[in-house]
Protein backbone atom coordinates (compact mmCIF):
# COMPACT_ATOMS: atom_id res chain seq x y z
CA UNK A 1 0.00 0.00 0.00
CA UNK A 2 1.54 3.21 -0.44
CA UNK A 3 1.16 5.61 1.87
CA UNK A 4 1.13 9.56 1.48
CA UNK A 5 3.12 10.78 3.99
CA UNK A 6 2.42 14.38 3.76
CA UNK A 7 0.34 15.34 6.82
CA UNK A 8 0.66 15.18 10.42
CA UNK A 9 -0.93 16.39 13.40
CA UNK A 10 0.66 16.75 16.85
CA UNK A 11 -1.08 17.90 19.73
CA UNK A 12 1.23 19.69 22.28
CA UNK A 13 -0.28 20.24 25.81
CA UNK A 14 -3.44 21.15 24.73
CA UNK A 15 -5.93 21.90 27.82
CA UNK A 16 -9.89 22.74 27.37
CA UNK A 17 -11.95 24.83 29.95
CA UNK A 18 -15.31 25.64 30.16
CA UNK A 19 -15.87 28.47 32.76
CA UNK A 20 -14.73 26.82 36.04
CA UNK A 21 -14.40 23.01 34.82
CA UNK A 22 -11.33 21.51 32.95
CA UNK A 23 -12.17 19.15 30.78
CA UNK A 24 -8.88 18.09 29.46
CA UNK A 25 -5.43 18.44 30.71
CA UNK A 26 -2.06 18.43 28.60
CA UNK A 27 -2.96 16.10 25.91
CA UNK A 28 0.20 14.84 23.44
CA UNK A 29 -0.46 12.53 20.70
CA UNK A 30 0.57 13.04 17.15
CA UNK A 31 -0.76 11.12 14.02
CA UNK A 32 1.33 10.62 10.75
CA UNK A 33 -0.28 9.85 7.09
CA UNK A 34 -2.30 6.25 6.55
CA UNK A 35 -2.60 6.20 10.29
CA UNK A 36 -6.05 5.87 12.13
CA UNK A 37 -6.19 7.71 16.00
CA UNK A 38 -9.25 6.79 17.74
CA UNK A 39 -10.22 9.40 20.81
CA UNK A 40 -12.29 7.40 23.68
CA UNK A 41 -13.48 8.71 26.84
CA UNK A 42 -17.09 8.49 28.37
CA UNK A 43 -19.51 11.04 28.00
CA UNK A 44 -18.69 14.73 28.67
CA UNK A 45 -14.64 14.03 28.35
CA UNK A 46 -14.14 16.50 25.83
CA UNK A 47 -13.91 14.04 22.43
CA UNK A 48 -15.88 16.72 20.44
CA UNK A 49 -14.36 19.30 21.91
CA UNK A 50 -10.84 17.93 21.02
CA UNK A 51 -12.32 17.03 17.48
CA UNK A 52 -13.44 20.93 17.03
CA UNK A 53 -10.02 21.85 18.14
CA UNK A 54 -8.11 19.90 15.40
CA UNK A 55 -10.77 21.06 13.03
CA UNK A 56 -9.43 24.90 14.29
CA UNK A 57 -13.47 25.53 14.98
CA UNK A 58 -12.36 26.19 19.23
CA UNK A 59 -9.11 27.76 20.44
CA UNK A 60 -7.70 25.25 23.41
CA UNK A 61 -6.86 27.17 26.27
CA UNK A 62 -3.69 25.94 26.34
CA UNK A 63 -1.08 24.04 24.20
CA UNK A 64 -1.39 23.88 20.30
CA UNK A 65 -2.53 21.88 17.32
CA UNK A 66 0.03 21.71 14.49
CA UNK A 67 -0.95 20.28 11.45
CA UNK A 68 2.30 20.52 8.88
CA UNK A 69 1.26 19.62 4.79
CA UNK A 70 4.08 19.26 2.75
CA UNK A 71 6.18 20.29 5.68
CA UNK A 72 4.43 23.73 5.98
CA UNK A 73 2.87 24.69 9.14
CA UNK A 74 -0.75 25.37 8.94
CA UNK A 75 -2.77 28.38 11.17
CA UNK A 76 -6.42 27.14 11.51
CA UNK A 77 -7.99 28.99 8.91
CA UNK A 78 -5.96 27.55 6.18
CA UNK A 79 -6.19 23.75 7.24
CA UNK A 80 -9.66 24.06 7.07
CA UNK A 81 -9.43 23.05 3.13
CA UNK A 82 -7.62 19.82 4.00
CA UNK A 83 -10.64 18.61 6.75
CA UNK A 84 -13.73 16.74 6.19
CA UNK A 85 -15.17 16.39 9.27
CA UNK A 86 -18.36 14.23 10.53
CA UNK A 87 -20.00 15.55 13.81
CA UNK A 88 -23.70 14.58 15.24
CA UNK A 89 -23.76 18.72 15.53
CA UNK A 90 -22.75 19.45 12.25
CA UNK A 91 -26.11 21.05 10.49
CA UNK A 92 -27.80 20.12 7.13
CA UNK A 93 -30.44 22.45 5.46
CA UNK A 94 -34.03 21.07 5.96
CA UNK A 95 -35.17 22.43 2.41
CA UNK A 96 -32.41 21.35 0.13
CA UNK A 97 -31.86 17.96 -1.06
CA UNK A 98 -29.09 15.74 -0.89
CA UNK A 99 -28.10 16.24 -4.57
CA UNK A 100 -27.87 20.59 -3.48
CA UNK A 101 -25.84 19.44 -0.63
CA UNK A 102 -23.10 17.78 -1.98
CA UNK A 103 -23.15 20.34 -4.81
CA UNK A 104 -23.34 23.43 -2.59
CA UNK A 105 -20.33 22.01 -0.66
CA UNK A 106 -18.62 20.71 -3.74
CA UNK A 107 -18.79 24.68 -5.19
CA UNK A 108 -17.43 25.78 -1.37
CA UNK A 109 -14.93 23.67 -1.87
CA UNK A 110 -13.89 25.23 -4.61
CA UNK A 111 -14.95 21.90 -7.05
CA UNK A 112 -17.77 21.48 -10.05
CA UNK A 113 -19.77 18.93 -8.96
CA UNK A 114 -22.80 18.00 -12.09
CA UNK A 115 -26.01 16.11 -10.59
CA UNK A 116 -24.12 12.87 -12.56
CA UNK A 117 -20.98 13.07 -10.03
CA UNK A 118 -22.71 14.26 -7.19
CA UNK A 119 -25.36 11.36 -7.83
CA UNK A 120 -22.45 8.93 -7.40
CA UNK A 121 -21.42 10.40 -4.48
CA UNK A 122 -24.18 9.89 -2.86
CA UNK A 123 -25.20 6.09 -4.39
CA UNK A 124 -21.40 5.83 -2.52
CA UNK A 125 -23.03 6.20 0.36
CA UNK A 126 -26.10 4.70 -0.15
CA UNK A 127 -28.71 7.39 -0.94
CA UNK A 128 -29.37 7.16 -4.28
CA UNK A 129 -33.13 6.49 -4.44
CA UNK A 130 -33.49 9.14 -2.00
CA UNK A 131 -30.81 11.61 -3.75
CA UNK A 132 -33.74 14.20 -4.71
CA UNK A 133 -35.67 14.52 -1.37
CA UNK A 134 -35.12 17.65 0.64
CA UNK A 135 -32.69 16.79 3.99
CA UNK A 136 -36.01 17.56 6.29
CA UNK A 137 -37.49 13.96 4.90
CA UNK A 138 -34.67 12.18 5.95
CA UNK A 139 -34.01 9.46 9.02
CA UNK A 140 -31.07 10.37 11.17
CA UNK A 141 -28.97 7.25 9.71
CA UNK A 142 -30.05 9.20 5.90
CA UNK A 143 -28.64 12.94 7.50
CA UNK A 144 -25.54 10.63 8.98
CA UNK A 145 -24.53 9.22 5.04
CA UNK A 146 -25.06 12.91 4.10
CA UNK A 147 -22.94 14.36 6.35
CA UNK A 148 -20.20 11.15 5.11
CA UNK A 149 -20.69 12.64 1.75
CA UNK A 150 -20.19 15.83 2.31
CA UNK A 151 -16.89 15.08 4.34
CA UNK A 152 -14.81 13.20 1.61
CA UNK A 153 -16.15 15.01 -1.86
CA UNK A 154 -12.81 16.96 -1.40
CA UNK A 155 -10.97 13.86 -0.75
CA UNK A 156 -9.36 15.46 2.38
CA UNK A 157 -5.85 14.88 3.98
CA UNK A 158 -7.67 14.72 7.53
CA UNK A 159 -11.15 13.22 8.32
CA UNK A 160 -12.51 13.85 11.57
CA UNK A 161 -15.07 11.48 12.49
CA UNK A 162 -17.10 12.72 15.80
CA UNK A 163 -19.01 9.32 16.00
CA UNK A 164 -19.62 8.16 12.63
CA UNK A 165 -21.82 5.17 12.97
CA UNK A 166 -24.17 7.32 14.75
CA UNK A 167 -27.77 6.11 13.59
CA UNK A 168 -26.48 3.85 10.72
CA UNK A 169 -27.57 0.62 10.11
CA UNK A 170 -25.15 -2.08 9.02
CA UNK A 171 -24.36 -1.00 5.52
CA UNK A 172 -24.24 2.27 6.78
CA UNK A 173 -20.96 0.76 9.21
CA UNK A 174 -19.87 -0.53 5.51
CA UNK A 175 -19.62 2.55 4.14
CA UNK A 176 -17.48 4.26 7.01
CA UNK A 177 -15.53 1.33 6.56
CA UNK A 178 -14.47 1.70 3.53
CA UNK A 179 -14.25 5.32 3.24
CA UNK A 180 -11.42 5.09 6.29
CA UNK A 181 -10.24 2.45 4.57
CA UNK A 182 -9.97 4.82 1.20
CA UNK A 183 -8.42 7.37 3.43
CA UNK A 184 -5.57 5.77 4.67
CA UNK A 185 -4.38 5.77 1.40
CA UNK A 186 -4.86 9.43 1.49
CA UNK A 187 -4.08 10.99 4.87
CA UNK A 188 -4.84 10.77 8.16
CA UNK A 189 -8.12 9.84 10.58
CA UNK A 190 -9.45 10.72 13.85
CA UNK A 191 -12.28 9.00 15.31
CA UNK A 192 -14.49 9.86 18.42
CA UNK A 193 -16.07 7.88 20.10
CA UNK A 194 -17.65 5.48 22.58
CA UNK A 195 -18.69 2.14 20.40
CA UNK A 196 -16.19 -0.17 20.32
CA UNK A 197 -16.59 -1.08 16.62
CA UNK A 198 -15.36 2.57 15.64
CA UNK A 199 -12.23 2.40 18.33
CA UNK A 200 -11.56 -0.90 16.39
CA UNK A 201 -10.78 0.78 13.33
CA UNK A 202 -7.58 2.97 14.84
CA UNK A 203 -4.14 1.64 14.81
CA UNK A 204 -3.84 3.89 18.41
CA UNK A 205 -6.05 5.17 20.97
CA UNK A 206 -5.62 8.62 23.12
CA UNK A 207 -8.09 7.87 25.90
CA UNK A 208 -9.28 10.94 27.72
CA UNK A 209 -10.09 10.16 31.58
CA UNK A 210 -12.96 13.06 32.03
CA UNK A 211 -13.65 16.23 34.34
CA UNK A 212 -11.23 16.64 36.58
CA UNK A 213 -13.25 19.64 38.22
CA UNK B 1 -9.30 27.83 -9.63
CA UNK B 2 -7.35 31.14 -8.26
CA UNK B 3 -8.28 32.26 -4.88
CA UNK B 4 -10.39 35.22 -5.69
CA UNK B 5 -12.06 33.30 -7.82
CA UNK B 6 -13.05 30.70 -5.52
CA UNK B 7 -13.86 33.26 -3.02
CA UNK B 8 -16.57 34.67 -5.28
CA UNK B 9 -17.58 30.89 -6.17
CA UNK B 10 -18.24 30.78 -1.97
CA UNK B 11 -19.78 33.88 -1.66
CA UNK B 12 -22.12 33.61 -4.59
CA UNK B 13 -22.33 29.85 -3.36
CA UNK B 14 -23.75 31.27 -0.13
CA UNK B 15 -26.07 33.78 -1.49
CA UNK B 16 -27.95 31.07 -4.08
CA UNK B 17 -28.48 28.57 -1.12
CA UNK B 18 -29.97 31.57 0.67
CA UNK B 19 -31.89 32.63 -1.93
CA UNK B 20 -32.93 28.74 -2.95
CA UNK B 21 -33.78 28.29 0.87
CA UNK B 22 -35.94 31.25 1.17
CA UNK B 23 -37.91 30.20 -2.15
CA UNK B 24 -39.09 27.31 -0.68
CA UNK B 25 -39.56 28.69 2.82
CA UNK B 26 -40.83 31.96 2.60
CA UNK B 27 -39.67 33.12 6.12
CA UNK B 28 -38.00 36.24 5.77
CA UNK B 29 -39.96 37.38 2.51
CA UNK B 30 -43.42 36.80 4.75
CA UNK B 31 -42.10 38.77 7.74
CA UNK B 32 -40.90 41.63 5.92
CA UNK B 33 -43.99 41.39 3.15
CA UNK B 34 -46.78 40.83 6.09
CA UNK B 35 -45.23 43.95 8.39
CA UNK B 36 -44.65 46.29 5.32
CA UNK B 37 -48.06 45.76 3.96
CA UNK B 38 -50.20 46.08 7.30
CA UNK B 39 -48.30 49.32 8.77
CA UNK B 40 -49.50 50.57 5.30
CA UNK B 41 -52.95 49.73 5.28
CA UNK B 42 -53.20 50.65 8.69
CA UNK B 43 -51.97 53.90 7.65
CA UNK B 44 -54.10 54.59 4.56
CA UNK B 45 -56.78 54.06 6.89
CA UNK B 46 -55.59 56.79 9.54
CA UNK B 47 -55.21 59.29 6.67
CA UNK B 48 -58.84 58.43 5.76
CA UNK B 49 -57.97 59.71 1.93
CA UNK B 50 -56.13 62.79 2.85
CA UNK B 51 -52.73 63.55 1.98
CA UNK B 52 -49.70 63.36 3.80
CA UNK B 53 -47.09 66.33 4.16
CA UNK B 54 -43.94 65.60 2.94
CA UNK B 55 -41.60 66.31 6.55
CA UNK B 56 -43.94 63.59 7.80
CA UNK B 57 -43.92 61.39 4.72
CA UNK B 58 -40.31 60.86 4.59
CA UNK B 59 -39.57 59.45 7.95
CA UNK B 60 -42.64 57.32 8.05
CA UNK B 61 -41.49 55.46 4.62
CA UNK B 62 -38.23 54.66 6.62
CA UNK B 63 -39.99 53.67 9.55
CA UNK B 64 -41.50 50.83 7.75
CA UNK B 65 -38.34 49.78 5.37
CA UNK B 66 -36.43 49.72 8.97
CA UNK B 67 -38.85 47.13 10.58
CA UNK B 68 -39.63 45.50 7.53
CA UNK B 69 -36.02 45.06 6.95
CA UNK B 70 -35.25 44.33 10.56
CA UNK B 71 -37.69 41.74 10.79
CA UNK B 72 -37.02 39.74 7.73
CA UNK B 73 -32.93 40.53 7.00
CA UNK B 74 -31.37 40.43 10.34
CA UNK B 75 -32.24 36.56 10.63
CA UNK B 76 -30.28 34.57 8.01
CA UNK B 77 -27.20 33.94 10.97
CA UNK B 78 -29.41 33.66 13.03
CA UNK B 79 -31.17 30.54 11.03
CA UNK B 80 -27.66 29.21 10.95
CA UNK B 81 -27.18 28.89 14.36
CA UNK B 82 -30.43 27.46 15.53
CA UNK B 83 -29.97 25.01 12.51
CA UNK B 84 -26.03 24.30 13.66
CA UNK B 85 -25.31 25.36 10.06
CA UNK B 86 -22.99 27.60 10.76
CA UNK B 87 -20.23 25.32 11.76
CA UNK B 88 -20.71 23.76 8.70
CA UNK B 89 -20.09 26.86 6.58
CA UNK B 90 -17.39 27.69 8.84
CA UNK B 91 -15.49 24.26 7.69
CA UNK B 92 -16.18 24.67 3.98
CA UNK B 93 -15.60 28.12 3.20
CA UNK B 94 -13.74 31.67 3.75
CA UNK B 95 -15.41 33.58 6.84
CA UNK B 96 -14.99 37.08 4.71
CA UNK B 97 -16.98 34.94 1.55
CA UNK B 98 -19.87 34.00 4.19
CA UNK B 99 -20.20 37.86 5.14
CA UNK B 100 -20.96 38.72 0.84
CA UNK B 101 -22.68 36.11 0.37
CA UNK B 102 -25.00 37.02 3.21
CA UNK B 103 -25.21 40.74 2.36
CA UNK B 104 -26.07 39.86 -1.38
CA UNK B 105 -28.80 38.08 -0.37
CA UNK B 106 -29.75 40.81 2.19
CA UNK B 107 -29.60 43.19 -0.48
CA UNK B 108 -31.60 41.09 -3.14
CA UNK B 109 -34.69 40.81 -0.38
CA UNK B 110 -34.43 44.58 0.72
CA UNK B 111 -34.41 45.26 -3.26
CA UNK B 112 -38.14 43.48 -3.11
CA UNK B 113 -39.08 44.86 -0.10
CA UNK B 114 -38.41 48.46 -1.30
CA UNK B 115 -40.31 47.15 -4.73
CA UNK B 116 -43.51 46.62 -2.88
CA UNK B 117 -42.96 48.90 0.16
CA UNK B 118 -42.52 52.10 -1.75
CA UNK B 119 -45.16 52.18 -4.26
CA UNK B 120 -48.13 51.36 -2.01
CA UNK B 121 -46.68 53.82 0.46
CA UNK B 122 -46.79 56.56 -2.69
CA UNK B 123 -50.03 55.32 -3.22
CA UNK B 124 -51.29 54.95 0.13
CA UNK B 125 -50.18 59.12 1.20
CA UNK B 126 -51.04 60.01 -2.13
CA UNK B 127 -47.38 62.27 -1.88
CA UNK B 128 -46.96 63.93 -5.20
CA UNK B 129 -43.24 62.60 -6.71
CA UNK B 130 -42.03 65.81 -9.16
CA UNK B 131 -38.28 63.84 -9.66
CA UNK B 132 -38.92 60.03 -9.35
CA UNK B 133 -35.47 59.17 -9.98
CA UNK B 134 -34.41 61.05 -7.24
CA UNK B 135 -36.64 58.81 -4.53
CA UNK B 136 -35.39 55.72 -6.77
CA UNK B 137 -31.60 57.05 -6.00
CA UNK B 138 -32.27 57.53 -2.46
CA UNK B 139 -34.27 54.80 -1.90
CA UNK B 140 -31.24 52.54 -3.21
CA UNK B 141 -28.74 54.61 -1.46
CA UNK B 142 -31.25 53.54 1.70
CA UNK B 143 -31.49 49.80 0.88
CA UNK B 144 -27.44 49.52 0.45
CA UNK B 145 -26.79 51.01 3.63
CA UNK B 146 -29.74 48.95 5.73
CA UNK B 147 -28.38 45.73 4.61
CA UNK B 148 -24.82 46.73 5.57
CA UNK B 149 -26.04 47.36 8.95
CA UNK B 150 -28.65 44.79 8.82
CA UNK B 151 -25.66 42.13 7.80
CA UNK B 152 -23.32 43.24 10.61
CA UNK B 153 -26.06 43.17 13.00
CA UNK B 154 -27.53 39.61 12.36
CA UNK B 155 -24.57 38.18 13.20
CA UNK B 156 -23.41 39.90 16.35
CA UNK B 157 -26.90 38.70 17.53
CA UNK B 158 -26.79 35.60 16.25
CA UNK B 159 -23.87 34.52 18.08
CA UNK B 160 -24.70 36.51 21.30
CA UNK B 161 -27.57 34.57 21.44
CA UNK B 162 -29.36 37.52 22.72
CA UNK B 163 -32.01 37.53 19.83
CA UNK B 164 -34.69 39.93 20.22
CA UNK B 165 -34.17 42.16 22.83
CA UNK B 166 -30.09 42.66 21.66
CA UNK B 167 -31.20 43.16 18.39
CA UNK B 168 -32.79 46.44 18.67
CA UNK B 169 -30.31 47.51 21.56
CA UNK B 170 -27.70 47.16 18.78
CA UNK B 171 -29.11 47.92 15.95
CA UNK B 172 -31.37 51.10 16.82
CA UNK B 173 -27.91 53.02 17.76
CA UNK B 174 -26.04 51.62 14.56
CA UNK B 175 -28.56 52.62 11.86
CA UNK B 176 -30.04 55.68 13.81
CA UNK B 177 -27.44 58.02 11.87
CA UNK B 178 -28.27 56.47 8.20
CA UNK B 179 -32.23 56.93 9.06
CA UNK B 180 -31.40 60.77 9.95
CA UNK B 181 -30.13 60.81 6.84
CA UNK B 182 -32.22 58.65 4.64
CA UNK B 183 -35.14 61.06 6.21
CA UNK B 184 -33.48 64.24 5.04
CA UNK B 185 -32.46 62.85 1.54
CA UNK B 186 -35.94 61.37 0.94
CA UNK B 187 -37.46 64.84 1.88
CA UNK B 188 -35.53 66.69 -0.31
CA UNK B 189 -36.19 64.19 -3.03
CA UNK B 190 -40.08 65.08 -2.97
CA UNK B 191 -39.46 68.77 -2.46
CA UNK B 192 -40.39 70.07 -6.03
CA UNK B 193 -37.80 73.19 -5.87
CA UNK B 194 -35.01 71.52 -7.34
CA UNK B 195 -32.33 73.42 -5.37
CA UNK B 196 -33.20 71.52 -1.64
CA UNK B 197 -31.40 68.37 -3.79
CA UNK B 198 -27.67 67.36 -3.67
CA UNK B 199 -26.84 64.19 -5.20
CA UNK B 200 -23.28 63.84 -3.15
CA UNK B 201 -24.83 64.45 -0.24
CA UNK B 202 -28.32 63.03 -0.18
CA UNK B 203 -27.13 59.96 -1.68
CA UNK B 204 -23.35 59.77 -1.56
CA UNK B 205 -23.41 60.14 1.87
CA UNK B 206 -26.22 56.64 1.97
CA UNK B 207 -23.56 55.00 -0.12
CA UNK B 208 -20.73 55.94 2.23
CA UNK B 209 -22.35 55.10 5.51
CA UNK B 210 -22.94 51.37 3.39
CA UNK B 211 -19.35 50.99 2.38
CA UNK B 212 -18.20 52.22 5.55
CA UNK B 213 -20.46 50.11 7.12
CA UNK B 214 -19.49 47.25 4.72
CA UNK B 215 -15.70 47.98 4.94
CA UNK B 216 -16.02 47.60 8.82
CA UNK B 217 -18.11 44.42 9.08
CA UNK B 218 -15.84 42.74 6.35
CA UNK B 219 -12.91 43.30 8.57
CA UNK B 220 -14.33 42.54 11.95
CA UNK B 221 -16.74 39.33 10.09
CA UNK B 222 -14.41 36.51 10.71
CA UNK B 223 -13.53 37.35 14.28
CA UNK B 224 -17.43 37.02 14.92
CA UNK B 225 -18.10 34.18 13.16
CA UNK B 226 -15.70 32.12 14.13
CA UNK B 227 -16.46 32.76 17.70
CA UNK B 228 -17.89 30.00 18.94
Amino acid sequence: MEIDATVSATLRKVSMVYGRRTVFRDICSSVESGSVLAIAGPNGSGKSTLIKIIAGLLQPETGDVEIRFQERLLDPLHRRPLIGMVAPDLGLYGSLTGIEHVQLFAKLRGLRYGIETAGELLARVGLKARRGDPVRAYSSGMRQRLRLACAVLHAPRILLLDEPYMALDTSGVEVVRSLIDEQRRRGITLIAGNDERELALADERLSLVGSSG
Amino acid sequence: MTGRSMWFEQAFAVCAKDLRIEFRERTAVSAVVLFSVTSLVVLGFALAGNNLAREVSAPLLWVVMFYAAFSGLAHVFTVEEDGGTSMTLQLAADPTAVYFGKLLYNLALLSCVALIAVPLFLVISAVPVPYPWKLIAVVSGGSFALASAATMTGVIVAKARGRGALFGALGFPMVLPLLIMAVVATRNALNPESMAWEPLRDVGGLIAYGTMMGAASFLLFPYVWESN
